[in-house]
């Protein structure tokens, strides 16, 4: 009968024990873990109703600078295009969204590119709307594929999903996986 | 005198100095690669000592760290210069000298029972020591510090699902790396890992006092005829191996900082701007050169935890009853294997990533691999031989 008592005294004590280890743990790991305003990083909402045409406007998601654009239909683009691994490597993934966000982040060494709707005057042929890194000279196309500088790789594509007049970024939806130049 | 005789009589240190020191014996034989463990435990009290001084001046915030560690620390702190200096050399040397020391330990099968547990100890030093070097490499906030810990903390991504995002999330507080990061990482270099490591590495020392220390022979030794008193013999001996090892660790600390200290790291960090060359210290690139040969993401971070977790149980993998290279000529051959695809895979780390440097790095990996693989069966034949020459008794466990 005393045995019996010391074994259950044993386990209510382990138990105890492994309760308040994991119950130590939690909150240490917790706070280790994103805060709230990170956690807001990473879905993004952006109402999209007040954007024209051609318009562009600047985010931020999970720390990157994201491009919000919408584009008008039919939209007619003739720029040059890369011949390489990567043609049209954006413009399929976005299919024929004119409303979606790309990674505002050259992928040569990481600066912001500048829309130029009219195009760049240091191109031929000039007149096409793209995207111009001033730091290095590379020029992308509205969907963010590389055709001249020195970027090796297209603008970065977060996961996105339109619903109604909301651009969700982060949102798994016309596109479903972060396209990342950076891994 | 009498503030000594006072002591002794309260403290009894005398005894201790004469069991531990003096009447201690160890091999006679011992070569000159057995002074790296001492080495490792000058290069640990190096870096505690010039850490705290860089701890009074360094500030773990984005807007002051940069500036408290090249300008401040740097210029105004008198012999500032030279504390970093120390520190960041004191960190490759302190890697160095592990390595050498696990490459002895390999060489001379000093992980065999009993010493198993010195073997595994040491082990999770070598795994908390690169955690305390990649933590403190972010602290100084320059372009490098920034970009390597970026990358770094994005590998675990290479887990699929949430597990992966989530062990980044933990590391970075976030979703980018900023002050949060900064804060946690000071934490663990300072005090969190240095304190781990301390009572890692006196469980390693008490173990390896436990075991015993191993011969280079490889077979068992009489400690009364063989033996010699561990003081003076090899304190005498190793210190004169110290002062020669900090000569040259001081000779690069004035002399030759360029590599410690390399030029982009003295670029205040930018978020938006990725250097042209990015690569993490070469105490890491054998691994890195691993994980970026294979071209699927996973199955490179599974391959380069996979030879970790190989390293760990190398006891286990090699049971042959027969210690010490030296005595053991196919294992020789495969430890010669080892070391060139070491050190291959640490000079392809160094290279651009190209098609044609990945294929060498797969053949290099190819080489590791087979090192490892090539443990068991050669402890297979060794057996056989060990029983034919009648030494079995011996390889169920000899005391040596």
């Amino acid at each position: 009968m005393e045995a019996s008592r010391r074994d259950f005294m044993q386990y209510v004590v382990g138990a105890f024990g492994a309760v308040a280890a994991v119950g130590a743990a939690y909150p240490i790991l917790k706070s280790l873990g994103p805060n709230a305003a990170a956690a807001l990083q990473s879905k993004v909402d952006y109402d999209v109703s007040q954007l024209k045409p051609m318009d562009v406007r600047v985010t931020s998601w999970k720390g990157f600078p994201v491009f919000v654009m919408m584009l008008p239909t039919p939209f007619n683009w003739n720029g040059p295009e890369r011949n390489n691994k990567y043609k049209n490597h954006n413009r399929d993934i976005l299919g024929n969204h004119n409303v979606y966000a790309i990674i505002g982040k050259c992928t040569h060494l990481g600066c912001i590119p500048l829309w130029k709707p009219d195009g760049d005057s240091a191109m031929n042929p000039s007149n096409v709307p793209v995207f111009h890194c001033p730091c290095h000279g590379s020029i992308y196309t509205p969907w963010g594929d590389n055709i001249s500088g020195p970027a090796p790789l297209p603008l970065g594509i977060p996961p996105q999903a339109l619903n109604g007049n909301t651009l969700e970024i982060g949102t798994p939806g016309f596109v479903k996986k972060f396209w990342d130049p950076y891994t | 005198m009498g503030l000594a005789k006072f002591i002794e009589e309260r403290t009894h240190l005398s005894e201790i100095f004469q069991s531990q020191m003096v009447d201690y014996k160890v091999p006679k034989n011992l070569t000159f690669p057995y002074a790296f463990g001492v080495l490792a435990i000058i290069a640990f009290t190096v870096q505690i000592v010039s850490g705290m001084i860089l701890l009074m001046y360094y500030k773990p915030y984005d807007t002051l760290a940069f500036d408290s560690a090249a300008l401040f620390i740097w210029k105004v702190v008198p012999y500032g210069w030279l504390f970093r200096s120390i520190h960041a050399a004191g960190a490759n040397f302190f890697l160095a000298v592990v390595y050498l020391h696990m490459f002895t330990g390999i060489y001379y099968n000093a992980y065999k029972k009993p010493r198993e547990l010195v073997w595994v100890m040491g082990f999770i030093i070598y795994f908390l020591l690169l955690l305390t070097a990649l933590t403190g490499y972010v602290l100084p906030w320059g372009q490098l510090s920034y970009w390597a810990t970026e990358v770094t903390v994005e590998i675990p991504g290479a887990i699929p699902g949430v597990i992966g995002e989530t062990i980044s999330l933990l590391m970075r507080g976030g979703y980018t790396l900023g002050n949060l990061a900064i804060g946690r990482f000071f934490a663990l270099h300072v005090l969190i890992l240095p304190l781990i490591l301390l009572g890692v590495v006196s469980i390693h020392l008490f173990l390896v006092r436990a075991a015993g220390i191993s011969n280079p022979d490889g077979k068992p030794y009489d400690k009364k005829k063989e033996g010699v008193p561990f003081h003076p013999y090899v304190t005498l001996k190793e210190g004169a191996v110290a002062m020669f090892y900090l000569a040259l660790f001081f000779f690069f600390v004035f002399f030759y900082m360029k590599e410690f200290l390399p030029a982009t790291n003295w670029e205040p960090a930018n978020p938006l701007q990725t250097p042209a060359e990015i690569a993490p210290e070469w105490y890491l690139k054998g691994y890195y050169a691993i994980f970026r040969s294979i071209p699927n993401k996973f199955i490179g971070f599974v391959t380069f935890n996979l030879v970790l977790a190989l390293i760990l149980l190398l006891p286990w993998l090699d049971f042959s009853p027969i210690r010490s290279a030296r005595r053991r000529p196919l294992f020789f051959a495969m430890y010669i294997v080892f070391i060139f695809a070491g050190a291959g895979l640490t000079i392809i780390g160094t290279l651009q990533a190209t098609p044609q440097v990945a294929k060498v790095g797969l053949f290099f990996t190819a080489l590791l691999f087979l090192f490892f693989i090539s443990l068991p069966i050669i402890s297979f034949i060794e057996l056989g031989y060990a029983k034919a020459k009648g030494e079995v008794d011996y390889a169920k466990g000899g005391e040596q």
